[in-house]
């Protein structure tokens, strides 16, 4: 009698090497980093602070936060962060006019986030400090009734605003022949930051 | 090189219909002008461009939401005898950043359908702080007072029980900290934008005025784990028409 063994050989290892390669393909990791990546560019701009003189928030970093879309392309993210001042804030740098003989420097909550061109009525006074951009504060008026009544000129902001409004001049604007803003590079986060939340991504994916 | 974004079609119909409130005090010509105005302003603040000025720097160029308000208020509104009080009735500022979330949300949304088959879905949960969080409201001296079914996991259970799929799970924790979870081609996420009256008619965030929550993906292993999917399954993406998200309004 004659005993020929049959042995059948399954290969469970190739398939599941396949597959782990396929997820090692540059452009695969980047479509696994990619959400990750996007999140927590988004919390840490969130995560910036406010203005530090305490006046009501224009809400800059958390718009620049919802600003921001991160892409998968050709085996790399690529992060935009689509708020203009951004990038001024990170790498700094001088601030000129462009279209005008000064910048206007907001001083004034009630200024704070607007452009001179929204206050009616606004003048310069030059001072031996320099030329500042003024309006006339609110005045009160009395009907028949005696009921009285204030109009005022500008916009509600926080901090002393109302004091400022019933100023007789609210001075509004500094002139300046420009700024030098210092870069602040941690308002993003650092480039070992994103590569430990890529890689971190990457090790997740790869074990599962 | 960045990413282009658009404003979707829902927050141009609202933002004209916002304004058109104001045809009637204002001049529907007044209101056409507005909206072109901000529309174009929003189009610019979406996409800041990068441009060379004759001493060999680079500058960003584009509108912000300030100088698009300012184009409204000094140009259009200072006509006006009133036209400060005018400008915070129109309520430009909430208007403006309100659109320019969307925007970005939309974005956003348009890139989340790219990477499915790893993040087959959403977990909504805060990423904004609030002083006044949603499902409360201020009270006197500063007392924070509760208001009921209307916090985000009220929302997201009622959402839930509307969007005719099973592919939600309740909302794990509590109304500040927890988060819920669906896969993205649920139609929760349409349900969660559009079932109140602040909603914004978006099937992504924000999907209510001042929303602090926003989204997350969710891994697909993570998903198996939480019963969303079977190993092996493969997602869907959302059920959307691109050209119709961005359509421009007439």
């Amino acid at each position: 009698m004659n005993v020929t063994p049959a042995i059948t050989i399954t290969d469970n290892v190739t398939p599941e090497l396949e597959k782990l390669i396929a997820k090692t393909k540059p452009d695969q990791l980047a479509r696994i980093a990619r959400q990750p990546l996007e999140t927590f560019t988004r919390v840490h701009l969130a995560s910036n602070g406010r203005n530090k003189k305490g006046w009501p928030s224009t809400g800059f970093w958390e718009s620049a936060s919802r600003a921001t879309t991160a892409t998968a392309t050709g085996g790399a993210v690529e992060i935009s962060i689509n708020k203009l001042g951004v990038r001024q804030r990170v790498l700094g740098g001088h601030i000129g006019p462009v279209n005008a003989k000064a910048l206007a420097i907001p001083i004034s909550p009630v200024s704070y986030g607007h452009l001179p061109r929204e206050f009616p009525g606004l003048f310069i006074i030059n001072t031996p400090k320099g030329g500042y951009l003024v309006q006339y504060g609110e005045t009160t008026t009395t009907n028949a009734k005696g009921a009285t009544r204030t109009h005022g000129i500008g916009h509600a902001g926080g901090g002393n605003s109302q004091s400022r409004q019933r100023a007789t001049l609210n001075f509004l604007f500094k002139l300046v022949a420009g700024v030098d803003q210092a870069p602040d590079p941690t308002a993003v986060p650092s480039a070992d930051e994103f590569t430990e939340v890529a890689m971190s991504a990457i090790h997740r994916s790869l074990a599962s | 090189m960045s990413a282009t974004l658009q404003l979707p079609a829902a927050s141009q119909k609202a933002l004209a219909g916002s304004l058109q409130k104001y045809s009637g005090s204002l001049g529907a010509d007044w209101v056409q002008q507005a909206l072109d105005r901000i529309l174009s302003g929003l189009k610019s603040a979406l996409n800041p461009a990068d441009e060379s000025r004759s001493d060999g720097t680079t500058a960003e160029t584009g509108a912000s939401p300030s100088t698009v308000r300012a184009d409204v208020v000094s140009d259009l509104l200072n006509n006006f005898k009133d036209g400060q009080a005018i400008a915070e009735t129109l309520n430009l500022d909430f208007k403006i950043s309100t659109a320019l979330d969307v925007a970005g949300g939309a974005g956003r949304f348009v890139q989340a359908q790219s990477d499915v088959d790893e993040y087959p879905a959403w977990a909504l949960s805060r990423m904004y702080a609030r002083n006044v969080p949603r499902g409360f409201k201020a009270g006197p001296k500063g007392a924070i007072i509760p208001v009921p079914d209307d916090d985000w996991p009220s929302r997201w259970e009622e959402a839930g029980n509307a969007c005719g799929d099973d592919d939600w799970l309740p909302w794990d924790g509590d109304s500040q900290t927890g988060r819920g979870i669906a896969l993205k081609s649920s139609g929760i996420w349409e349900q969660l934008g559009s079932l109140r009256d602040d909603s914004l008619g978006n099937a992504f965030p924000p999907f209510a005025f001042n929303s602090g929550f926003d989204v997350d993906g969710v891994p697909y292993k993570e998903c198996v784990e939480l019963g969303l999917l079977d190993d092996g399954d493969k997602p869907e993406p959302a059920d959307v028409d691109l050209n119709k998200l961005f359509s421009p309004i007439a």
